[in-house]
């Protein structure tokens, strides 16, 4: 497990975060495109425990402030190294690349993936669940990616970058 | 087995929850919805080590024979593979498929029945045709970077053939 997502985990309480939630994604959000533009990590949850990133960014925080990902409309992101560590569950994340989003037929639940420059396309990580909140002069303000790992779930919490 | 396979069973059977799409076809195969059908198990590959898939059941040493995976023209998958369950969990779900704009990588995402937000994302190939059928099919993905073992990088291959039923 990458030392990142390890700090994380050890600090919510590891084994005991196994939980599983449903996101369901607004389809209209897909259509506009409104996971378009910068976006904050301001939270990791674990099961139900919360990790605020509001740290300093000086390698001392478990989750430090001002880390992003950035989804453009030319379809390609680019991920603070952080955001990517987590995002791939791997110690050497793909800060950029190219995404896509997709929706389940069946359920509508959306997906964001991920496919990096240097590691392409990972069995594990590539692919989140992706809910829109929120609006703000009709665009989401909130974003939230949701992965179950096969040891606990992870949902990582983004706010629009206001700039 | 690899240390990467050996890696992800190993922490799969070590917890207790692993108990029990965007498919990226070739763009006329996508549309035409050439992966459909049920697909049988025939190798691993991880890296430049391939294992064929024609072990007796149960054998946690060889992969097993017979193990498919049938995707539904409905977007509804069921897989009776095992050993990768952290990568591909035995059992039912959805999918569905995409392509990557700017790679063209054609991608096939699976999301359980048993745990919703258990989406695993893979590169589909489709290869050879009968009657304009694909009748091989390749799931690629890659585990990223090791700095612990770079030998644990290797790209990991699921190689299907369509089953001839």
């Amino acid at each position: 497990m990458p030392l990142t997502l390890r700090r994380i985990v050890a600090t919510a309480g590891a084994a005991a975060l196994i939980a599983s939630a449903g996101i369901v994604a607004a389809p209209s959000a897909q259509a506009d495109g409104g996971y378009y533009g910068t976006w904050t990590l301001t939270t990791v949850k674990l099961g139900d425990q919360k990790q605020k990133c509001a740290g300093a960014d000086d390698g001392s925080a478990i989750c430090p402030s001002g880390k992003t990902l950035t989804l453009k409309s030319d379809y390609r992101y680019k991920a603070s190294a952080f955001v990517a560590q987590i995002m791939f569950l791997n110690a050497e994340g793909d800060g950029k690349g190219s995404f896509v989003t997709a929706v389940f037929p069946g359920t509508g639940d959306q997906a964001l993936v991920l496919e990096g420059d240097a590691t392409g396309i990972a069995p594990l990580g590539s692919a989140w669940q992706m809910t829109l909140k929120g609006t703000r002069s009709g665009s989401p303000t909130k974003m939230v990616l949701t992965l179950q790992t096969g040891f606990f779930e992870i949902s990582l919490v983004f706010q629009r970058d206001a700039n | 087995m690899t240390s990467t396979r050996k890696r992800l069973t190993g922490a799969a059977a070590a917890t207790a929850i692993i108990a029990a799409s965007t498919l990226f076809a070739a763009p006329a195969a996508q549309a035409d919805g050439g992966y459909y059908g049920n697909w049988t198990l025939t190798a691993v590959q991880v890296g430049t080590m391939k294992q064929k898939c024609d072990g007796p059941p149960d054998d946690e040493d060889r992969c097993p024979a017979g193990m498919t995976l049938n995707l539904k023209a409905n977007y509804r998958y069921a897989s009776t593979i095992k050993g990768f369950e952290i990568l591909l969990m035995p059992g039912k779900g959805d999918f569905v498929t995409a392509t990557v704009p700017g790679t063209g990588s054609h991608v096939i995402v699976f999301n359980t029945d048993e745990y919703p937000t258990f989406l695993r994302a893979w590169k589909i190939t489709l290869q050879g045709t009968r009657y304009g059928a694909p009748q091989k099919m390749v799931l690629s993905g890659s585990f990223g970077e090791n700095p612990d073992d770079p030998t644990d990088d290797a790209p990991f291959k699921l190689v299907f053939r369509r089953d001839g039923k």
